[in-house]
């Protein structure tokens, strides 16, 4: 009997190297996308192998080979949920691109800041301090309007939404020209519902928000093209 | 029993007072007490850095702390409550005194695995007394990377050391729930005849066991990171924070579980006491403990709806989010369903366990609003969520620890507290906390920030009301302190069991004797076997 | 062919349960039980890291191979096989134990840890050549790696001293666990049987982990 599972117990050892040894040398086959799934999958058995008979688990009770799959199976779970945010990523934000796209520029020191830490704070709209050089938007009160409506999709990106500060998403868009964009965001546009989903807010303040991001990204703003979008 | 008997009659209490018998201890019921002293100075701790929250939080402007300080405090309640008040709260107390008990044993599997459990949250709990008086944390209880990992100032890497202790007390005590309750059920104590309680023990230690590993490797990775420049979140390196985020929420979410499951617990144990009733659908109060444990480890990406996850993610555990409820939903009607046509008395324990019923309902439901993807949208990171998690956490956990504590009391002691000032502390921490917390369900909605010192003037009168019923939740809090010493000395003396309750706990005396049973019991009847007549399905069942 | 039960029975009464427990049958079910469920939480507690690891090489998989290939793989496997061997000459231990082979149960439990302690010193020897070669981005230390991939590459090798360094400190752990088998072998002791048999599933789960680190972390590249 002890001849016996020594022997058994050398024959699992030979196996367990011949599996390392397999394993091993796949590694310098180039098979694709079959090179990873088949180290993790040889590597698996191999501690199937080890758990079965080195750890006894093929004469286990019951409760503890319930322990020890449930820890594996936790594990997999884990694996498994978080790979559905990481695989399911489509944007700019998508695996393999957790870095900026080249390009991004972080919008212009000071075009951002954060009025809601200072003491006091009310969002009951400021004079708007005087903006430099002739411009067509007021940005102060564009600010405002941003931080309260528009930031909860141009902050971080949400839909597809060109994030305030994104100099290169931002000058694409003003290909069509200003107004045409500022129109979208009173009118809706895709993803944007109209006005940013508050009928409350008159053109002027769209349009001001939407100044706003231009300027918090770095783009230069022309010249209020002179005819009124709407009577304010 | 008299009081000359008691005095003579040696049990867990009296029979050793040296202070080196109860720093040696390996009684799970002296272990039991060691836990509740920590743990109640702990509730202080975290309670006082509420009160200077809502001391600031009285006014708009930043005045009574800079904007530094608030964030500290917020933090150090946060890891006090979290970590070394709600997760050991009644499984380490309760639990420890009392599944032994309810299972028949003479104590649990491993007891110096156990005393270990105690000496690792001291040691834990002294890495975070060190954190708060060399300056705390700003990073709020949830260290969320890049900010702790690479740009905090504060002693962030003595907080994670004390957590990532902490977290090994959790996961032993849990591994020693689980060998306990599987291998020491005395003859006749079937899964099926297991008391609520127990199993609710059990559910939390499955949890325990495994979620906190992962907790523990997560803050390992940022204690590393600052000690030794590892940047595995680092963006500048390709590391992404919303990783970290996935990796503290898995442990996180279900560790709100680990904290309100052993409540649940007690829940069932005192309303089918003072309702002199069977538990309605034992079946499936068991059922949805194991199903909230399960369920409850698959939602946790909906705390990053707004974080960066992908939106198709969110689908996925909004989902499952709403999922959770229905067992949930099921204990609560089966409570309700547990009183009707039930003999219902209103003594202390039941004013907390209706009151946890009732709040931990408000709690649950607001959790299913949060867990709407679009609505979650505009209420991240406000007042409601504060408000939500607060009604369960204090709502219904608190409740249900003072509820139990109450409950189980005389068998603890062996004394009686004075049942008036108990209900009298009971309505006045309901009445506090409503008045706390229901304010910060409208100032979410409204808009307001968490973790914020400052806000806009138009905040302030629910603000006011929110840091009104906080000097009144916290005189409830402080009643049952002084009643309860009180009762130590002067209470009347309990007999083995004064509530004529079922459970085995019940049939030894009060204390019990260090070796908890004189004969060790054979379980003949089902749990709860309380006089009023079971429906004819239960009667034919046996 | 039946693998037997591991459950022993002790000659005589020279050992009694715990106080809590009936009888030996329990207390060795629920010392076994106990174990395998710390083993179920160090599962999760390593798996934490594996997720993290391979989220990572998904995501840049030329930077993890490039950096991967940069590792002693003769060294590596030199140590998996090691490692294996060590969980071959622990189960020759537990064998040595029922019948009460005092000298083969020392034996082993002694090449055992030998093992190990080759282990760490190999590892030793890759860290102290990633050192020089300044593939370490730890203490501050200067990282030199090729562009483009130098930034990757220095997430790949935080991962590898986070892994291995966990590692090592659970081998340390196991080291110490199987000397105290072996003094406890020497000197005698009740229950001896089942605390061998028991210290000696941590020891393959140290092992276990590593069978899974080695390819993660080794066999990335594609050599040759």
């Amino acid at each position: 009997m002890d001849e016996r599972k020594r022997r058994n117990h050398l024959g699992i050892w030979l196996l367990l190297l011949g599996l390392l040894g397999l394993n091993v040398a796949l590694s310098f086959l180039d098979l694709g996308i079959l090179n990873p799934i088949l180290t993790i999958a040889l590597a698996a058995l191999q501690a199937l192998i080890i758990v079965a008979f080195f750890m006894y688990m093929r004469s286990a009770a019951p409760v503890p080979r319930i322990a020890a799959a449930t820890g594996f199976f936790w594990l997999l779970l884990m694996i498994g949920l978080t790979l559905t945010d990481y695989q399911t990523r489509f944007e700019d934000i998508a695996l393999g691109r957790l870095l900026p796209e080249p390009g991004w520029e972080s919008p212009p020191a000071g075009a951002v800041p954060n009025p809601l830490t200072e003491p006091g704070y009310s969002p009951a709209p400021q004079q708007p301090a005087p903006t430099p050089g002739p411009t067509a938007f007021d940005t102060a009160s564009g600010e405002h309007i941003y931080i309260s409506v528009c930031i909860v999709c141009h902050g971080e990106g949400l839909g597809g939404a060109p994030r305030a500060g994104d100099k290169a998403a931002w000058l694409k868009r003003t290909e069509q020209g200003v107004d045409t964009l500022a129109a979208h965001a009173v009118n809706g546009f895709k993803g944007m519902p109209p006005k940013g989903g508050h009928p409350e807010l008159s053109e002027q303040d769209i349009h001001n928000a939407v100044g706003y991001m231009l300027y918090a990204s770095g783009i230069e703003l022309p010249k209020r093209s002179g005819s009124k979008l709407e009577s304010d | 029993m008299t009081t000359v008997g008691i005095s003579l009659r040696k049990h867990y209490l009296n029979h050793d007072y040296s202070l080196r018998s109860w720093l040696t201890t390996i009684d799970h019921k002296r272990i039991a007490w060691l836990y509740l002293v920590s743990i109640t100075a702990f509730f202080f701790f975290g309670g006082a850095a509420a009160t200077l929250i809502r001391l600031e939080l009285a006014t708009p402007a930043g005045d009574v702390v800079e904007t530094e300080t608030y964030n500290r405090l917020f933090s150090l309640h946060g890891i006090a409550m979290v970590w070394f008040f709600l997760v050991p709260s009644i499984p380490a107390t309760l639990g420890n005194f009392l599944i032994p008990l309810m299972i028949g044993a003479r104590d649990v599997a491993f007891p110096r695995l156990n005393l270990l459990s105690w000496y690792l949250y001291g040691i834990g709990g002294s890495f975070t007394l060190a954190m708060a008086i060399t300056g705390g944390v700003d990073t709020g209880w949830t260290f969320y990377t890049p900010f702790s990992s690479l740009f905090a100032n504060g002693q962030v890497v003595l907080a994670v050391v004390g957590v990532i202790i902490v977290g090994f007390s959790s996961i032993l005590t849990g591994l020693n729930f689980i060998v306990t309750i599987h291998k020491m059920r005395a003859p006749g104590l079937y899964w099926t005849r297991l008391p609520l309680f127990v199993w609710a023990n059990y559910a939390t230690a499955i949890i325990m066991v495994l979620a906190t590993p992962v907790l523990a490797i997560t803050l390992l990775l940022i204690a590393l990171e600052r000690i030794f420049g590892i940047g595995i979140f680092d963006p500048k390196v390709g590391g992404d924070p919303v990783l970290f985020q996935h990796l503290f929420w898995f442990y996180s979410h279900p560790a709100v579980y680990i904290m309100i499951l052993p409540g649940m617990g007690v829940v069932s144990e005192i309303i089918t006491c003072f309702a002199r009733k069977h538990v309605f659908g034992y079946d499936g109060m068991a059922f949805a403990l194991l199903a909230i444990a399960l369920i409850g480890f698959l939602v946790w990406g909906h705390h990053l709806f707004v974080a960066g996850e992908s939106i198709y993610a969110g689908v996925i555990f909004s989902l499952l989010s709403f999922m959770v409820a229905v067992p949930s939903g099921i204990k609560v009607f089966n409570w309700a369903a547990t009183l009707y046509k039930g003999s219902v008395s209103f003594e202390t324990p039941m004013l907390y366990a209706l009151g946890f019923v009732g709040l931990f309902t408000i709690g649950g439901l607001t959790g299913i609003t949060v867990a709407a993807t679009a609505v979650d949208v505009h209420l991240h990171d406000t007042y409601f969520v504060i408000a939500h998690f607060h009604y369960i956490m204090v709502g219904g956990m608190v409740m249900a620890y003072f509820g139990g504590l109450h409950f189980w009391w005389s068998k603890m002691t062996g004394r009686m507290y004075p049942d008036v000032w108990g209900r009298i502390a009971a309505i006045t921490i309901f009445i506090g906390f409503n008045l706390t917390f229901f304010p910060q369900f409208v100032l979410g909605y409204l808009g307001m920030p968490r973790r914020y010192h400052t806000y806009p003037d138009e905040f302030q009168l629910l603000n006011v009301l929110s840091s009104a019923g906080a000097p009144v939740l916290a005189l409830g809090y402080l009643l049952p302190l002084f009643y309860l010493l009180y009762s130590l000395r002067w209470g009347p003396v309990a007999g083995p069991n004064p509530w004529e309750a079922k459970g085995l706990e019940w049939q030894t005396p009060s204390p019990p004797p260090e070796h908890n049973f004189d004969h060790l019991p054979v379980v003949t009847e089902e749990p709860y076997a309380y006089g009023l007549p079971k429906r004819d399905s239960d009667a034919a069942r046996g | 062919m039946a693998y037997r039960s591991v459950i022993p029975t002790p000659p005589g009464a020279e050992a009694r349960p715990a106080p809590q427990f009936d009888s030996l049958r329990q207390q060795y079910e629920a010392d076994t039980l106990g174990m395998w469920i710390f083993l179920a939480s160090e599962i999760l507690f390593f798996g934490g890291l594996f997720m993290t690891y391979i989220i990572y090489r998904a995501a840049y998989p030329e930077a993890f191979e490039a950096a991967s290939s940069r590792l002693d793989l003769l060294l590596g496997g030199l140590n998996t096989a090691i490692l294996l061997t060590s969980s071959l000459t622990m189960t020759l231990a537990d064998d040595a134990v029922l019948p009460r082979n005092r000298k083969a149960l020392i034996g082993w439990l002694a090449v055992t840890a030998l093992l190990g302690a080759v282990f760490l010193a190999i590892k030793g020897i890759e860290y102290s050549r990633e050192f020089r070669e300044h593939l370490a981005p730890v203490f501050g230390r200067r990282f030199e790696f090729p562009e483009p991939h130098a930034e990757q590459a220095r997430l790949f090798f935080s991962f590898y001293f986070a892994l291995t360094g966990l590692h090592a400190l659970h081998l340390l752990i196991g080291i110490m666990v199987v000397l105290l088998m072996l003094a406890l072998a020497i000197r005698g002791a009740p229950r001896l049987e089942a605390k061998v048999i028991i210290a000696g599933l941590y020891w393959h789960l140290v092992d276990l982990i590593w069978v899974f680190v080695f390819p993660l972390l080794y066999l990335a590249a594609r050599h040759g």
